[in-house]
């Protein structure tokens, strides 16, 4: 795994977004390699959340470009991202709330599945096959996160933790290449902050990469490299240690909530 | 030339005029409600019958059947709103079956009261008014001026007063304007009040300028909806445009097309502008 | 807990009522006059139809126009069998078949609005559907309404019972078939949550499309057996009213269970006719029914034995508790 740690899988080159006049992102150049957990760090509306959202194509960037594995993904549909490997998790987790937990991961699955008509009408041995398969898949991504008691629940009733878990779940159940978290732990208790932890770490000894956005400082010490962004600018770039010492970085939080 | 073109212009206004009373009483009650009455159209046929009544079974005075008419609409705008819309604000399929609920009964209702029959009104006035060439019929241009000044009125209604004021306000934001102390469920009631009252109006004019019939809500319906796709939701002022391009379009395109194909032509454009650019032309962002 | 095979034992009881009930439909025209069968008839084909649209309702779409693709259907399938002289078995596949593309067609703007815009394009769209149908008067006959459409079979009724028997059933297999299985969940899941759905991959406008496509399939092929069964349609059939008695049936049924459009037709199309000489006041009593849905069972009819059931449940739990204390 480390012979492929300094190929460039996800680089970004001049990524700008405006909303009306105010540039919410400007010109950040970044770059994750293959394999590495890369964190955005950076006091609250630094644009953050706004890059994750251009990454996976929920948002149209104004300029700039974004490849993925040697490909241009600039202005790309998010299901067609998503389809290409990238995967995400959200502030607020949109939940399919009549879904079960575990219709909720199984959904995930769809996306790689031919959704045939015929198989679904006639329930060929292909089609039972594959159900299977997915059922088995979803079921382990629910006892890796501590879901499976929960598995039949709805939704729409899980408690704030489980649901950021379930996020968590349905975005990583595909094991996509390229996974984006968007502050995954922020609002689980200790013990849930624990389990988020772990699974993040197995995911990415699976050879997923991992750009993580996030405010706990816990969370920062997992990272290979850490990128620091304020009013939608890179301000620093390096080991968690560096960039927690870095004198731009520590203005941008002055007598903000960020305590190390 | 002008004596020719004259009589069609004044059509088209007082076409779109009828048009954009009725329409901006469903604004209404869609912006300040958040509900498409789909029974609007149905309303304002109601209101065609009702004014037939006073004025021809009954006997009034023409104006009097059309000021009563218009109480008596608004009086069953207030009903409705109570009864059938405010149980259903927030859940838009509810409303959307309420109303069709509303429709139907009022629909049948005329169908098996009136039947397949066509009314007319007698007109506001029979005399021909002549300005050098142009000859204009009287009870056209008066209708026109009654609109006109009606819109006027409502306009400058909802503009100034702290009524009006309160209906813009809910119709951005209702719960901020709750916040603010507006009493949403009083001003809805209004809203709903004055927009059935106007469509009740409309149904009043349109019967003594044209004719009575059962077939008459759906067709206004129709319109209506369109006006407001042209204008946008929430958007009041947008609807002069919209009734306009639409009375234009109704009174004069039968004139160079069949029928059929200017409904179409004209349905078409409104789903083509409700693709390209759903909120319309001056309405809010969606 | 997972089931292997087709044939677990909670199947087999269930198998077997389906299979009693499918031979008394099939027994029933021998006890029934012209007229039931006629009304059986209607029943099965707003069955079809009200099904159809539901499959396009759980994709998140309102559709207030869906009686003109059953037009759509219908004239296609009549126009080709007077005009080409071609077989009506073959025409009412083609009519089904075009109103697919139809739906499909619209399915491309239409699947990017939001909830009640689309509602709106489809209520203007069936509007539209039946001018244009008057447009072509050469082809369609215009509003006076297309005749002698060639019949499906001779003239006794039985026939044409047994056809739309087992043209319901195999719908309704079919359409059941879709939404249990991960296309159903799919458009069930763009109905929720657009956002997670793509964020797994799942093309929001994609499964719009087809949720249409399905559906109008359906409707259009009901529609074209219709017209080589009744030999005469027009286009105030497939106009606004009609679209919205079967968004009626459909809401009054229930939207949340399978079986809810197949009860709310059922019930709602045979009311009418049990009025007898009251007809004329059958839409009232709809429209009564109506009201009364909305306010007191707001999932349809279909959820009344659940309702009862945990009503009857919690009468007898304030019982319990009360003779305890």
């Amino acid at each position: 795994m480390s012979g492929e740690f300094l190929k460039v899988f996800l680089e970004t080159n001049g990524l700008t977004k405006y909303f009306g006049g105010l540039a919410a992102v400007y010109q950040v150049d970044m770059s994750v390699n293959k394999g590495e957990i890369v964190g955005l760090i950076g006091p609250n509306g630094a644009g953050k959340t706004t890059i994750i959202n251009l990454i996976s194509g929920f948002l149209r960037s104004s300029r700039g470009s974004i490849i993925f594995d040697g490909e241009n993904i600039t202005g790309k549909k998010p299901h067609l991202i998503a389809k290409i490997g990238i995967g995400r998790t959200f502030q607020i987790v949109p939940l399919f709330n009549e879904f079960t937990t575990l219709q909720n991961v199984v959904a995930s699955f769809y996306l790689s599945a031919d959704s045939s008509l015929w198989g679904s009408i006639f329930r060929t041995s292909t089609y039972r096959k594959r159900e299977e398969y997915i059922l088995n898949q979803a079921e382990e991504t629910l006892q890796l996160l501590g879901l499976d008691k929960v598995r039949d629940e709805l939704a729409k009733n899980l408690p704030h933790g489980y649901q950021k878990m379930l996020g968590l779940a349905r975005a990583s159940a595909v094991k996509p290449k390229l996974l984006l978290l968007d502050e995954p732990i922020a609002g689980m208790n200790p013990d849930e902050i624990n389990l988020a932890l772990k699974a993040i770490d197995q995911v990415r000894s699976q050879g997923v990469t991992i750009l993580l956005v996030e405010h706990n400082m816990m969370v920062m010490s997992i990272c290979d490299r850490v990128i620091a962004i304020n009013y939608g600018q890179k301000i620093a770039e390096g080991s968690p240690e560096e960039v927690k010492k870095n004198e731009d970085v520590i203005r941008a939080y002055f007598g903000g909530e960020y305590a190390t | 030339m002008i004596s020719e073109v004259a009589p069609h212009i004044v059509n088209v206004l007082m076409l779109s005029s009828i048009y954009l009373l009725a329409a901006l009483g469903f604004a209404l009650v869609f912006s300040v409600m958040r509900i498409m009455n789909f029974a609007h159209g149905a309303i304002y046929m109601v209101g065609g019958y009702v004014c037939y009544y006073f004025w021809v079974v009954f006997g009034f005075n023409p104006w009097v059947s059309l000021a009563l008419t218009t109480l008596v609409i608004a009086l069953f705008g207030l009903f409705i709103e109570r009864f059938c819309f405010r149980p259903f604000q927030l859940d838009f399929e509810k409303a959307i079956v309420m109303a069709i609920a509303l429709v139907i009964i009022l629909q049948t209702a005329a169908n098996l009261t009136v039947g397949p029959t066509v009314k007319g009104l007698p007109s506001l006035l029979t005399a021909v008014i002549g300005v050098g060439d142009v000859m204009l019929k009287a009870d056209r241009v008066v209708v026109l001026a009654i609109c006109i000044l009606l819109l006027v009125a409502l306009t400058i209604f909802i503009q100034k007063s702290k009524v009006g004021q309160s209906m813009l306000a809910i119709a951005q934001d209702r719960d901020a304007a709750a916040l603010q102390g507006i009493n949403t469920n009083r001003i809805s009631a209004l809203a709903c009040a004055m927009g059935c009252g106007l469509a009740g109006l409309a149904g009043g004019l349109v019967g003594s300028v044209l004719v009575l019939h059962v077939g008459m809500a759906n067709v206004i319906l129709v319109k209506i909806i369109a006006v407001v796709i042209i204008a946008g939701i929430g958007s009041i002022g947008g609807i002069w445009a919209g009734a306009l391009i639409l009375g234009a379009l109704g009174a004069l395109g039968p004139y160079f097309l069949p029928a059929a194909v200017s409904d179409s032509l004209g349905l078409g454009l409104i789903i083509l502008i409700l693709v390209i650019r759903p909120q319309g032309f001056f309405g809010q962002e969606v | 807990m997972r089931r292997r095979g087709f044939f677990a034992k909670r199947e087999i009881g269930k198998m077997a009522s389906y299979a009693g009930l499918i031979i008394l439909l099939c027994l029933a025209p021998l006890f029934m006059g012209s007229y039931l069968i006629h009304l059986a008839i209607l029943v099965l084909m707003y069955i079809i139809l009200t099904s159809s649209l539901r499959t396009i309702y759980i994709s998140g779409q309102l559709s207030l126009g869906h009686a003109a693709f059953v037009g759509i259907g219908a004239y296609t399938s009549a126009i080709l069998a007077i005009r080409l002289g071609w077989t009506p078995w073959g025409t009412m596949l083609l009519g089904g078949l075009a109103a697919m593309i139809a739906g499909i067609l619209i399915g491309f703007p239409f699947s990017r609005l939001r909830a009640i815009y689309f509602s709106m394009a489809s209520l203007f769209l069936g509007i539209m559907v039946t001018a244009l149908i008057a447009v072509f008067p050469k082809l369609t006959e215009g509003y006076t309404g297309l005749m002698n459409i060639p019949r499906l079979f001779g003239f006794p009724k039985e026939p044409y019972y047994y056809f739309f028997l087992v043209l319901t059933l195999v719908t309704l297999f079919i359409l059941y078939r879709i939404e249990h299985s991960r296309v159903g969940m799919t458009l069930k899941a763009v109905a929720q949550s657009h956002l997670a759905a793509s964020s797994i991959g799942i093309s929001e406008s994609r499964a719009r499309i087809l949720a249409l496509a399905i559906g109008c399939f359906f409707a259009g092929i009901a529609g074209a057996g219709y017209a080589h069964y009744s030999t005469f349609i027009a286009p105030t059939d497939f106009a606004l009213m009609p679209s919205i008695y079967l968004l009626v049936y459909l809401l009054v049924g229930g939207t949340g269970s399978f079986a809810g459009p197949v009860v709310g037709a059922i019930v709602l199309v045979l009311i009418p006719y049990m009025m007898g000489g009251f007809r004329g006041f059958a839409p009232f009593f709809l429209a009564g029914v109506l009201i009364i849905v909305i306010f007191l069972i707001p999932q349809g009819i279909v959820s009344l034995p659940n309702r009862t059931k945990s009503w009857i449940r919690k009468l007898h739990e304030r019982r319990v508790s009360k003779s305890v204390s």
